[in-house]
């Protein structure tokens, strides 16, 4: 990645927008009443529109949409509006499950998404197999955050900021502020941070039309250099499509720390609304960051692999070069980035501390103990992971996009314990049980041999081997059963 | 079917054709059809079905389901 040539004036905004997180997580520990889980994990359950609108769209919309998208929209060009269909299923997705799932959240004190589990399936196998799940996903979502810190610090400051101190430097003061205010803090800097990512976007607007030239040349360009771009997808890459909205709509609606943002709504009528924000969003979030990757194919032809994701850095260095205004663009444009990386990472880090404090610490190594010292090993463990990824982030080597589908595989085989669990009320834990186990095993297994049937990703076909087994084996158990017991 | 599972199953087909009108697996293959402001057709097919389908999910999402209280 070529290093940006930086001024003084950008490191103050970037130095002034990190101090201004501190001093909201600050605030917001003061705003803390009492020591409860849900308190600290849940802000109080007092999430309002704007906040959990905001806090929704920063946690969903993570490094990967600014780099990610743009990336794989040069790769593949325009099959990759499947994208803009997947962020917006989404929301479709929760409409199916949140506004049960946060009426009973509210009336049994859910923290966790495993607490219904726990309520709606008593078994203490499917509890723990989804808490594992959880912590893999989550772990893997900090992972990518963590890595696109690094790639971004190390490439675009040219060596002005060492990757691993600047990576550690974001983690520590991300960290810090959670500590301090939970998911107040949490959500509260997400706010500052979705106002951010929104101006990202509007700038990467006006980059296209005052940069790049505007759409039309480009379009024109892209059709002498590129038309395959532009093509539509053949048969099985129609099926691809699909199942990336498959895989992301649905997988994306059970991110945990979605789930215990849906927990933290004021009220139905609050969430439902902040569903509504959420589903226009992608319309010009999603639709400017894709027609920046198809710009940039004709801007910079010829990149191969993991190096089309670097074409937003290529474009910030364009943009720098262009005076004072593109300088203040580009600063603006950092922030942004730094923002939808540091939302998301903060949200998963949250819900694994909040995962490890309730469903772990809690439950199996100290039952007898309070929720302030369930809430501060839930603290000490995200500090403990934390260091470990860090480590990690700057060891492996997989591209943005894989890692981002990784985590779908794993997610969308939790998907049917949430949807059919609040649809269907005579469903029990073993039909979840081993449609999960199924679903895992067929989705963890195609995914490592790179297999795709008809262009089928292995996690949509293992959700569909998890459904059809949670299908069967309900029906079957039902069928076995009495009729009188049946109907009890 | 219960009243919950009849009015969530007709809004989500609703859905489903909505994405599945939107993924262009009826459109020739290496045919970029007309163009407008030289994008091709299928992408202005493929982005009037996301508006269509953000409509969908704001309406359903306002509405609400008429099974679940609102507050």
């Amino acid at each position: 990645m070529q290093a940006l040539p930086l001024q003084t004036g950008s490191f103050i905004f970037i130095a002034g927008y990190l101090g201004s997180l501190l001093i909201i997580g600050w605030f917001a520990s003061r705003q803390r009443r009492g020591r409860s889980l849900g308190d600290y994990y849940l802000g109080g359950r007092g999430m309002g529109l704007w906040v959990l609108m905001l806090t929704l769209f920063a946690t969903q919309y993570s490094g990967n949409a600014l780099f990610g998208f743009t990336g794989q929209a040069y790769r593949v060009g325009f099959t990759w509006l499947a994208i803009l269909h997947s962020m917006i299923a989404v929301v479709a997705g929760y409409l199916l499950f949140a506004p049960r799932l946060q009426g009973l959240s509210r009336q049994h004190h859910f923290v966790t998404p495993n607490d219904y589990i726990e309520y709606r399936f008593p078994s203490k196998a499917l509890s723990v197999l989804v808490a594992l799940c959880l912590m893999v996903v989550l772990i893997n979502y900090v992972l990518a955050q963590l890595k696109v810190m690094g790639l971004m610090l190390a490439g675009l400051s040219g060596g002005q900021i060492d990757a691993f101190w600047g990576v550690v430097v974001l983690a520590i003061i991300m960290m810090i502020y959670s500590t301090m205010g939970g998911m107040r803090s949490v959500a509260w800097t997400d706010t500052i941070q979705g106002a951010m990512m929104l101006m990202g976007f509007i700038l990467i607007a006006i980059i296209i039309e005052r940069d790049m030239g505007g759409w039309s040349p480009a379009f024109a360009q892209l059709r002498e250099i590129a038309p395959a771009k532009l093509a539509p997808p053949d048969g099985r890459g129609a099926v691809t499509w699909f199942s990336t909205v498959i895989l992301i709509g649905i997988g994306a609606s059970v991110y945990p720390q979605a789930i215990q943002r849906i927990y933290a709504a004021r009220s139905i009528d609050t969430l439902r609304q902040s569903l509504a924000g959420m589903a226009v969003l992608p319309l010009f979030a999603v639709v400017v960051v894709l027609a920046l990757g198809f710009v940039a194919i004709a801007r910079f032809p010829g990149l191969e692999g993991s190096a089309a994701d670097q074409v937003m850095a290529m474009i910030m260095r364009d943009v720098l070069n262009t005076g004072w205004f593109g300088h203040a663009v580009v600063t603006v444009l950092l922030g942004a980035i730094l923002a939808a990386l540091m939302s998301t990472a903060d949200s998963a880090l949250l819900s694994l501390s909040s995962i490890f404090a309730k469903d772990i610490y809690g439950k199996y190594l100290r039952p007898a103990a309070s929720d302030s010292e369930c809430a501060r090993a839930g603290q000490w463990w995200a500090w403990i992971i934390l260091g470990v990824l860090v480590w990690v982030s700057t060891q492996e080597n997989l591209t943005l996009y894989r890692l981002f589908v990784l985590k779908f595989e794993i997610l969308l085989q939790i998907a049917p314990a949430f949807y059919l669990g609040v649809n269907f009320r005579s469903l029990r834990a073993t039909p979840i049980i081993l449609g999960l186990v199924t679903g895992l095993c067929v989705a963890v297994g195609g995914w490592s041999l790179g297999w795709m049937p008809f262009g089928l990703h292995p996690g949509t076909v293992g959700l569909l081997c998890n459904v059809w087994m949670v299908v069967s084996v309900h029906y079957v158990c039902t069928f076995r059963k009495p009729q009188n017991q049946r109907s009890h | 079917m219960t009243q919950h599972l009849k009015y969530r199953g007709r809004w989500s087909a609703l859905v489903l054709l909505t994405v599945l009108s939107g993924i262009p697996w009826y459109w020739p293959e290496n045919d970029f059809g007309w163009q407008t402001w030289l994008v091709p057709g299928w992408v202005w097919v493929t982005l009037i079905a996301a508006i269509v389908l953000s409509a969908l999910v704001v309406w359903g999402a306002l509405r609400g389901w008429p099974d679940e209280p609102s507050e």
